[in-house]
């Protein structure tokens, strides 16, 4: 499968870290496969795959934690394949946070200082700036046991950034949080970031976190990179199911290219229906999917004649708030699922609603 | 008694979390059976051999104990034996603790078998055993003068050197299961956390590691220190006779001399010396950080 | 009377005016049996020959088996007796800790209407203590070593010259003030009261030599068979074992020193007829000689003479000639010395 990667090139910002083709095997299984990307200067770039998918491996590769089998690494134009991990300048946020717990915070953050050899009086004055920058600055003196979760990671957050560390890597730092804390940390995380211009590698296997935090997101399976591009990017174009499915919700459709009686080119599915599709791509008769995201298709208003519409009725309706989620299934038994925004104006259509759906073709997207 | 706190002290944090999480009252009503045990069948006698210290409401036993060079002598040569076989426990432990904590887990149960075998046979034929090893004639000076090393047998056996030998070598579990248990509590990561963040090799030991063994070092060096000022036989046989250690007097005291009192007020004079040791390994050793 | 060395002549004339004693049927009413018997004594071969010697012979009669415990201990004793909880039917309480167990009121008086000693001679009976077995403290030496001039006498073990080698003596004060005042030169019949200073002077000449102060029987033997010393005080019956295993071992009866070990009842002892049965089966002559084969440690009843192993007898310690040169360690005056003594020992040990 190839990897796209959108508009490298024609990036004006240097570029921080360079990952060519990296492999790693655990004895014959395959755990990174070719892995290739660049990261720029200052950029927030996010590891999106499943547990499995080889991610945090890759991290501890970048971090010399692991070396690879094969290719190289590059840190601001310097080859650092096989440099030890204390010599690499690369902060590292853990999962577990991985505090000195017989050291207070003060201690924990002065920690990369010392091991520089930073002048013994500009130390605690460097890491009281940084422990402000988390709002810990009352905290200094105590241990980390004495902390809460959320004030622990950002302890590891201050001690990771403090020495102004070449590139920032985070493993899924914040999947011990509960749903308000994190999304604070998520903002806090992204304006230390953006206030220190750090080029960072943050790991996630939720795409929701991935989306609301990145510059670009880098989809990861079974070793191998998917997609890397913007959030926006993969998610209107995701170059496969996999990545489709993976961020945002998803309708795939499957079938094979056909034309229909007007000379369009359409998709037609194993049911016979056919839908018309955006471009006049592929050959007839050649197995196509497309995707459709639920935002898309909407109950048809009396007189509008959308060029792709298909009847049914409401099969499950799940009330979110702000959005209701619908389950459709057609006659012939396709089954789609379609969002719409929650309003007084407009009735929850019920269970078992005979509705007809419309979409335009401009919504589709080929998959690969 | 004494090392069950040192134990609990090195306790994982987890478990103190959980148990923090009770109410103290309750927590303090789940002792009682201890301490009602503890009171009855080890404070009551002390009490009884304290009273026995000073029966005839005299403290004549202890002005004995302490006015007399002898014992004095006795004393000091007791504490020097236990502190030197601590040490030396502890610089043979620690790393074998760390191999064993470090290597494949196969291996690490051999290990733990063979530094555990000890403890299978009794002391009496372990010293015996040693006896034969370390002889003028046994296994090692037999090896030193047939390699040429040595002409004539070193004396390894039948001194301190000998007492010291044995003592390490039947303490030396005591030292090596504490240490290699807070060894495999250590958190990796943190280790991985440390190099990242620039610590070498030298500095990750000496700043994380070794403090967060610490505790592990402070129940070993308890543990042998405490046996290592009560041992009885070791000295008995290791020591040809030469090597009095506090036991062996008391022992005396006890079943020849039959001066009971005085037995009771030297008992008394190593219990509140073992506790003052025990005091300054415990604040040497604190974990303050839970 | 047990502080002279037991003279020879008395000891054969009281031996030879035995009569077999009637044996003595009783219609009193005799205590329940216990389920078991317990007997301590010394561990390791002295408990198993108790046990194969008497404590058959008790069961035979009685019905009741023997357990054997280890090792007798006079504080033990104490704290027994003292505290009211008696564990032990029987115990061995040899040399000086029997007569401070006496002197202390420990034990029992032995009821003779139940243990016969009228065979006994004189010396040998006291009303506390039984004396069950003989054994002696010798010279022993590696006779490998020591082919042409053997060491005889304890002036001999101080001669570091005419007998060049590592030494060992026991770890205690008992025997070795005897065995220096010998070397000096004092007489075997005028050794008590000992000259404590004269002994402790004369100690100071060996000191060098000595490698190291046993602590045990098994201790001593194992530092002889190793080549650890080639010269050192030790116990008849282990050096005999050891000879019979092979090993060039030899022994001087020249000044050894002749010591009883006791066996008595501890006050208050629960099952104080059966105990005072189980001496009796000590008396019984078959059942000694049985204990001197094994140990060659010899039991004061005259006719156990006629059934102990002939062949044995230059290794018993009670064959006239060799007693004849032996002394008989005297327990009351280590009894009353004792603690003062032993004080003197570990300074000096500790010199």
């Amino acid at each position: 499968m190839m990897a796209s990667q959108e508009g490298l090139s024609t990036q004006a910002e240097g570029t921080a870290l360079k990952i060519r083709k990296v492999t790693k095997r655990y004895g014959a299984v395959p755990v990174l496969n070719g892995i290739d990307f660049e990261l720029r200067e200052g950029e927030f770039l996010t590891l999106l795959g499943p547990s499995g998918s080889g991610k945090t491996t890759l991290l501890k590769i970048i971090a010399g934690f692991e070396h690879s089998d094969a290719g190289r690494l590059v840190l601001g134009g310097e080859d650092m394949t096989r440099m030890p991990p204390s010599r690499r300048d690369i902060g590292m946020v853990f999962q577990n946070y991985a505090l000195f717990p017989h050291m207070t915070v003060e201690e924990n953050v002065a920690f990369p200082l010392r091991m520089r050899s930073v002048p013994r009086r500009e130390i605690p004055g460097r890491v009281r700036q940084f422990l402000e920058m988390v709002d810990l600055g009352e905290f200094a003196s105590r241990y980390p046991a004495q902390l809460s979760g959320g004030q622990q990671q950002r302890v590891a957050l201050a001690r990771a950034t403090v020495f102004g560390p070449r590139l920032l890597l985070l493993d899924e730092p914040f999947g011990a949080l509960d749903r308000r804390l994190r999304e604070a940390m998520q903002l806090q995380l992204r304006e230390l970031q953006l206030r220190l211009k750090l080029s960072t590698i943050f790991i996630t296997h939720d795409q929701e976190e991935a989306l609301i935090m990145s510059d670009r997101i880098a989809v990861m399976r079974d070793g191998r990179l998917q997609q890397v591009a913007k959030p926006e990017h993969l998610y209107r174009r995701p170059v496969n199911e996999f990545v489709a499915n993976f961020v945002g919700e998803a309708n795939i459709l499957s079938g094979t290219v056909a034309e229909d009686g007007a000379g369009r080119r359409c998709l037609r599915l194993e049911g016979g229906q056919m839908f018309p599709l955006p471009a006049s791509k592929g050959t007839t008769g050649q197995p196509l999917s497309v995707l459709l995201r639920p935002e898309h298709p909407s109950p048809v208003p009396p007189g509008d004649e959308p060029d792709s519409t298909i009847t049914g009725r409401i099969s499950k309706v799940i009330y979110l708030g702000t959005t209701i989620k619908y389950l459709f299934e057609a006659e012939n038994g396709l089954e789609l699922h379609f969002r719409r925004q929650a309003s007084h104006r407009e009735e929850v259509l019920p269970v078992n609603t005979p509705i007809t759906l419309g979409w335009s073709s401009r919504d589709l997207h080929l998959l690969q | 008694m004494t090392s069950t706190a040192f134990t609990s002290a090195a306790a994982e944090r987890p478990f103190g979390r959980m148990m923090a999480s009770a109410t103290p009252g309750r927590s303090l009503l789940l002792l009682l059976p201890a301490f009602l045990v503890l009171g009855v069948i080890l404070f009551m006698p002390l009490l009884d051999l304290a009273a026995l210290s000073i029966d005839g409401g005299s403290f004549g036993p202890y002005v004995k104990a302490l006015g007399d060079p002898l014992y004095v002598r006795v004393i000091g040569q007791t504490f020097q034996i236990a502190l030197i076989s601590t040490g030396i426990c502890l610089i043979l432990a620690y790393p074998l603790a760390y191999f064993m904590a470090t290597t494949s887990p196969r291996l690490r149960i051999l290990c733990l078998l063979l530094v555990a075998l000890p403890f299978w046979t009794s002391v009496l034929v372990r010293t015996y055993a040693w006896m034969v090893l370390l002889g003028r004639n046994g296994i090692i000076n037999r090896l030193l003068i047939d390699n040429g090393f040595i002409a004539e047998p070193l004396p390894l056996i039948y001194n301190k050197a000998g007492v010291i030998l044995g003592t390490v070598y039947y303490l030396l579990p005591f030292m090596v299961l504490p240490i290699f248990a807070a060894m495999m509590r250590v958190d990796r990561q943190l280790l991985l956390a440390a190099e990242g963040l620039g610590a070498s090799a030298v500095r990750r030991f000496f700043s994380i590691f070794l403090p967060l063994t610490l505790g592990g070092i402070g129940a070993g060096a308890a543990l042998v220190f405490i046996l290592a000022l009560s041992a009885f036989i070791t000295p008995a046989l290791l020591g040809g006779g030469r090597v009095i250690m506090i036991t062996n007097l008391i022992y005396t005291q006890v079943s020849q001399v039959l001066d009971w009192p005085f037995a009771a007020a030297l008992s008394v004079l190593i219990l509140v010396a073992t506790i003052v040791a025990y005091s300054c390994i415990g604040l040497l050793t604190r974990r303050r950080w839970n | 009377m047990p502080n002279k060395k037991m003279d020879r002549r008395g000891f054969l004339v009281s031996a030879a005016a035995v009569l077999a004693a009637p044996a003595v049927l009783r219609a009193q009413q005799v205590p329940a049996k216990p389920d078991r018997l317990i007997v301590n004594a010394s561990g390791g071969d002295m408990g198993n020959a108790v046990l194969d010697a008497y404590g058959q012979v008790f069961t035979e009669r009685t019905g009741i088996p023997v357990e054997m415990t280890s090792p007798h201990d006079l504080g033990k004793l104490r704290a027994m007796v003292e505290s009211g909880n008696v564990e032990w039917d029987v115990t061995e309480i040899s040399g000086d800790d029997g007569r401070i167990a006496v002197e202390r009121g420990l034990l029992e008086p032995i009821d003779e209407s139940i243990v016969d000693l009228s065979a006994y001679p004189a010396e040998a009976r006291d009303p506390y203590l039984l004396t069950t077995s003989v054994y002696s403290t010798v010279l022993a030496y590696r006779s490998d070593v020591f082919t042409d001039a053997k060491p005889r006498t304890w002036a001999d073990f101080w001669d570091v010259e005419a007998f060049p080698g590592r030494r060992s003596l026991g770890g205690g004060p008992e025997d070795n003030l005897e065995f220096a005042l010998l070397a000096d030169g004092v007489q075997l019949a005028e050794l008590y009261p000992l000259d404590v200073d004269r002994a402790f002077r004369k100690l100071d000449e060996i000191r060098p030599h000595i490698t190291a102060w046993w602590d045990s029987g098994a201790q001593h033997v194992q530092m002889l068979v190793d080549q650890e010393v080639v010269l050192s005080s030790a116990w008849n019956g282990r050096i005999f074992n050891a000879v019979g295993k092979g090993h060039p071992l030899e022994i001087s009866w020249d000044g050894s020193s002749l010591h009883r070990a006791y066996f008595a009842i501890p006050r208050g002892a629960p099952n104080l007829h059966w105990s005072q049965q189980f001496l009796a089966a000590m008396t019984d002559p078959q059942a000694q000689a049985t204990f001197a084969n094994q140990l060659v440690s010899p039991g004061l009843n005259p006719r156990a003479a006629e059934y102990v192993d002939p062949t044995l007898a230059p290794y018993l310690p009670t064959t006239p000639e060799n007693m004849q040169v032996s002394f008989w360690q005297d327990d009351l005056w280590w009894s009353q010395h004792m603690a003062e003594i032993k004080n003197r020992w570990q300074r000096w040990i500790l010199g």
